[in-house]
């Protein structure tokens, strides 16, 4: 009990984000530009239905991704400042901290999505009154809120592992191939393992169709599963570098 | 530290191989969800194929608005935006319909071979305005110099557009028959019989379709195969007439004719001369007043025989 109060303490340090009123602005201009793709009816040929969901399901990618790397800056800043020092010079773990800040950025990231996905859902419903929220269409967004986990593992991973000043490029590109595995599916080595393969939460051609039956719910969930595994290799990698780390 | 150090070690090699066979399993679950995953574009978008796609899509419509006509120069610039655009989303169905129309006339192959890749992709098994396209630019528009098999490629185009649109289409039936009768025409033979002309290649088309009629239960096999055509016997006669006229002396013809009258009108009193049904009592054709072979007339008073008896002179014999 002791342990996940200390954890959900780091972890609270994270969720400064969701306290920052830009975030709540940034958040409605991604609305805005969803609810847009509804003018581009003419210039897509009627196509504007599956754009919509595609725009959305887009747009929430990148803000995952956007929540993902702010825990670079965020960590790199305190181990910078000292902070982290003051941290960990009370009876707190290494491992300890970099759980806390995964927990809390994840957090952070699924509220996010988690609103977008609410004001697609807001949005496409008052759009298309013949078309109702399918549950492909939801599973799509819920995967996408699923990938913060690992990405979120991800950035904790490269903010201890490489210098500050690169680590949220290194960060994006690793998030951008692990989207991309058809470009890199020749790399068979412990691919998923070692590898991230953040394609299992890429279904956004099927739920852009919204072609019924495609996703289940239990893909989700083993999807789901698979990024907390994944989690956990990427917190133990850099626990284990952070370690041995000397801290100001 | 050294017992941290083997506990964050095991940790790592337990989610490596927990994650690796997680992982395996979900990839061969997403190649299901995912029929098309395979063709993927290559390019490393980040997941963003999709939305690639969209924009590549938006593009495609400025440039073709911007077209005067479609020259081979744009034929082929069309086919490479197309490409691009189906590399990425393999599933847009309204690039399959414009984008080959576009270049049917220009060039048709290429045509061609967009319509039969849209209407091979498993997830638009719904259309039938693909596959009934694709036949429809490979009977018309390719010719037998760039495609020596076009005519049966267009024929299971038509047939896969048949079996997808049911029973509200019937000029894909039309398109079909008319494929396989080009078909026959093409082999210049048929049940042993030399085929004279498309006319005559129409009317053993028909007759291979009623022969392939019933249901399996029945027990004709082709059964399922066939198109169900409602009208089939009117269609038969029909093509009949039309072969005859065409060449009203060709052996060939006339012994195809007599087959498939001898099993499809058997119940039926044809004039001789342009196949016409004549009803009971007639002399003479109505359509071509040739001289018809009478029946169902009473060889004592000349009435029409309605039943067993001569309803005017109560005979029962009648003739044949």
């Amino acid at each position: 009990m002791k342990t996940i109060n200390e954890i959900m303490a780091i972890a609270g340090g994270a969720w400064q984000l969701l306290r920052m009123r830009v975030v709540y602005v940034l958040i409605l201009c991604v609305l805005v530009l969803i609810g847009s793709a509804y003018r581009y009816d003419v210039l897509s040929l009627g196509q504007h239905k599956a754009l919509m969901v595609d725009v959305s399901l887009m747009l929430n990618t990148l803000a995952a991704i956007l929540v993902a790397i702010s825990v670079t800056f965020e960590i790199s800043r305190e181990l910078r400042e000292g902070v982290a020092s003051t941290l960990l010079s009370k009876p707190l773990g290494r491992t300890h901290y970099l759980i806390g800040k995964l927990v809390g950025i994840s957090i952070a990231g699924i509220v996010i999505t988690g609103l977008i996905t609410i004001g697609f859902c807001v949005i496409f419903s008052s759009a298309f009154d013949d078309a109702g929220i399918g549950q492909t269409m939801l599973l799509g967004h819920l995967l996408i809120m699923a990938s913060v986990i690992p990405m979120s593992a991800l950035a904790v991973m490269f903010s201890v592992l490489v210098p500050e000043s690169i680590s949220a490029i290194v960060t994006v590109i690793v998030i951008w191939f692990a989207h991309s595995t058809p470009a890199i599916d020749k790399i068979k080595v412990l691919y998923g393992g070692i590898l991230p393969d953040l394609n299992l939460f890429n279904l956004k051609a099927e739920a852009a169709y919204n072609i019924a039956g495609s996703i289940s719910w239990t893909y989700l969930i083993l999807a789901l599963l698979w990024g907390i595994i994944y989690s956990v290799f990427a917190t133990s990698l850099a626990s284990l570098v952070f370690g041995y780390r000397d801290l100001k | 530290m050294k017992k941290s150090l083997v506990t964050h070690i095991t940790v790592m090699i337990i989610a490596v191989a927990l994650g690796s066979f997680l992982a395996s399993y979900l990839i061969a679950q997403q190649k299901e969800i995912s029929v098309n995953h395979d063709k993927l574009s290559q390019a490393p978008l980040g997941g963003f194929n999709k939305f690639a796609s969209d924009v590549q899509w938006m593009l495609f419509i400025n440039y073709a608005g911007g077209l005067d006509c479609v020259e081979k120069a744009e034929a082929q610039e069309i086919y490479k935006r197309l490409n691009d655009i189906l590399a990425n989303d393999p599933d847009l169905e309204i690039a399959y319909n414009i984008g080959g129309m576009m270049i049917s006339n220009s060039d048709p192959v290429k045509s061609a071979e967009i319509f039969m890749r849209g209407a091979n992709n498993p997830n638009l098994k719904n259309s039938w305005q693909i596959p009934f396209a694709a036949g429809f630019v490979l009977d018309r528009y390719v010719t037998d110099q760039d495609d020596p098999l076009r005519l049966k490629k267009a024929e299971e185009m038509f047939r896969l557009a048949a079996s997808r649109a049911g029973d509200n289409a019937p000029y894909i039936t039309s398109a079909l028959l008319k494929t396989r009768a080009k078909r026959i025409a093409q082999k210049g033979k048929w049940s042993n019989i030399p085929v004279v002309n498309d006319e005559h290649a129409l009317l053993c088309t028909l007759f291979d379709e009623w022969r392939k009629g019933g249901s399996p239960e029945d027990g004709n096999p082709q059964a399922s195969d066939s198109l169900n055509i409602l009208d089939i016997k009117a269609r038969l006669l029909k093509a009949a007439q039309d072969a005859k006229a065409s060449d009203p002396t060709n052996k060939s013809i006339l012994d195809t004719i007599a087959k498939v009258m001898k099993v499809v009108s058997e119940d039926q009193h044809l004039c001789g001369n342009c196949l016409t049904p004549y009803a009971a009592g007639d002399k003479f054709c109505s359509q071509c007043g040739t001289v018809v072979v009478v029946y169902s007339v009473c060889p004592k008073c000349a009435a029409v025989m309605k039943g067993k008896f001569c309803a005017s002179c109560g005979n029962t014999d009648k003739t044949k």
